[in-house]
Order: structure tokens, then sequence, then C-alpha cells
């Protein structure tokens, strides 16, 4: 059997070897995450009260719920819209939101950290859970962008270059997991 | 004499409607076609000490049937589960059970 990208050492570290080309590839596309990331930063929601009366934005800590499918998949509402008329899901967001994308940056963060060592290197616990988020956080976007909607989507669109690295990432998200204790099967 | 009303007089508050404090708030994890199926139990496992057959039975259940509830307890309790969730990716709610 290959040795694939990802091996777990006895101490508990990953060692990783990337495929040659996937480094640079995943710097990218891990930068674009964090663009998509930034543009919830000090969103406000434009029916602030309490913002329109003082001119002053971030009075309130409210947060509008993001416009971007792919933003919004990564922080969707916490509560059907109509519980209590939309207010309870927007009152989750505005208590919780600052720190998912804290969170959610922090992951991309750390993996472009440790994309700057080169092909190869180690992942300690903390760096593989950030790789598990980030990896995942970038498909759910890809996702999105891709129109990738119910289970048969992969074999319905059109095989871009786009699917293809979707399909490579989940791969390798895959095997991160199996390295980290998942099951490969079920 | 009068003629009976064509319909009983609707209550106006069912018991089934009421607010029933008594009543746990669930947190539902549903469907969706990018979460790998390790990784769903992966994070089942990771977030709520699930056993691997637990944290299966309940992806094989969002997978099947669409959602699956994954915890229950107080709303405070909930929140803080779906939050965990969303942290990881998955589409999570919350909501009273019914």
């Amino acid at each position: 059997m290959a040795r694939g990208p990802f091996q777990r050492h006895r101490d508990g570290t990953v060692g990783v070897r990337l495929p040659a080309g996937l480094r640079q590839v995943l710097l990218d596309q891990m930068r674009q995450l964090d663009q998509l990331l930034d543009t919830g930063s000090g969103q406000e929601a434009s029916s602030d009260p309490l913002a329109e009366l003082t001119g002053m934005t971030g009075v309130t800590g409210e947060r509008a719920r993001p416009d971007d499918p792919a933003l919004l998949r990564l922080r969707p509402d916490a509560y059907a819209a109509d519980v209590d008329g939309g207010r309870a899901a927007a009152e989750f967001r505005r208590f919780t939101e600052a720190d998912l994308e804290a969170l959610q940056r922090a992951r991309v963060s750390a993996v472009l950290d440790t994309l700057a060592g080169g092909d190869r290197f180690d992942l300690d616990a903390e760096q593989a859970q950030a790789w598990v988020g980030a990896l995942n956080d970038l498909r759910l976007a890809q996702a999105s962008r891709l129109g990738i909607e119910d289970d048969d989507a992969l074999e319905r669109l059109p095989p871009t270059p786009a699917l293809q690295l979707f399909v490579l990432l989940g791969g390798l998200l895959h095997d991160l997991l199996v390295a980290l204790g998942a099951p490969d099967e079920f | 004499m009068t003629a009976a009303p064509a319909h009983a007089p609707e209550e106006t508050v069912r018991p089934d409607e009421i607010d029933d404090i008594s009543r746990p708030w669930v947190t539902i994890v549903w469907n969706d076609p990018v979460n790998l199926m390790n990784y769903v139990v992966y994070v089942l496992q990771q977030l709520f000490g699930y056993s691997k057959q637990k944290a299966t039975k309940l992806m094989l259940d969002i997978h099947h049937k669409g959602r699956a509830v994954v915890s229950s307890g107080t709303r405070e309790q909930m929140e803080g589960d779906v939050g965990r969730l969303h942290a990881a990716g998955l589409w999570a709610t919350l909501q009273q059970d019914d």
C-alpha cells in the first residue's frame, strides 16, 4: 500500500509529505478562503437602530446575516427562520459570530504558517485540528461556489478543474482524518 | 330556539401550544452533500464523546433521513452544542422538542 500524504507518528504528531505542486495550490486556496472569511468582520446590520441614530457602527455588536451563500454556509443560522420571527437566529449571531470568525481565521492562519515550511513538515495536535477545520471550511466554500447542493451533484456537474480540486481536497481531508484515527470506510 | 353554531368555538389556546419549559431543547444536524462521512463521525465523537458505533449510527441517520437529533438539554446547552458544531462546519440548528 502506497504511503499517503499523512503519517501519524508515535508521539501523536502527523508527518505531512505533500505531492508536488499541492503546496502552492493550498497556499492560494487558503489565502482565498481567508479573504472570504474576512468579508464578515465588522459587518454591521443596516437595520441597527442605535447605529442609525448615532451614526456609529459597532455600538451594539449587531452582525448582519451573510449575503454570500458560501459565507452563510460557514456561519449558518442557529434557529429556523420562524423561531421568534427570526430574532432568535439574529441574537445567536450577535453573541457568537465574532468568535466563530476569529476561530475560522485562526485555523487558516495556522495552515498558512505550516505551509511556509515547504512540502514536508510535522503537525502537532493543535495544528492538525487547524488543518482539519480549514480544509473542511475550504470544501464547504468551494461546494457553494460550484453549486453542489445534493448528493448526486458530483456525477452531474462537468469535470472542471475547480471540481477536480474539490474532489482532490476531499481525498486529502479524508486521509488526514484517517491518520488522526477516524474511520476509513463504512 | 337558535340554531346550533356551525362550528364549535375554537379554543384560543391549546395546551400543546403553551411553551412548556419541561420540554427539552434538541440539537439537530442536517444532511449536506459536502461533509465527508468519516468527518461527521469524527466530529460527533470529538464534540460529544460518543462511541464510534453511536456516532456512526447518527451519521447514517443524518445521511439517509436528512437530519438527526444529536443532543438534548437546556436551551443554553443546545446553543453551546450548535456553536461547536458550526465551528466544525456541520449544519446544525436547535429547537424545542416536538
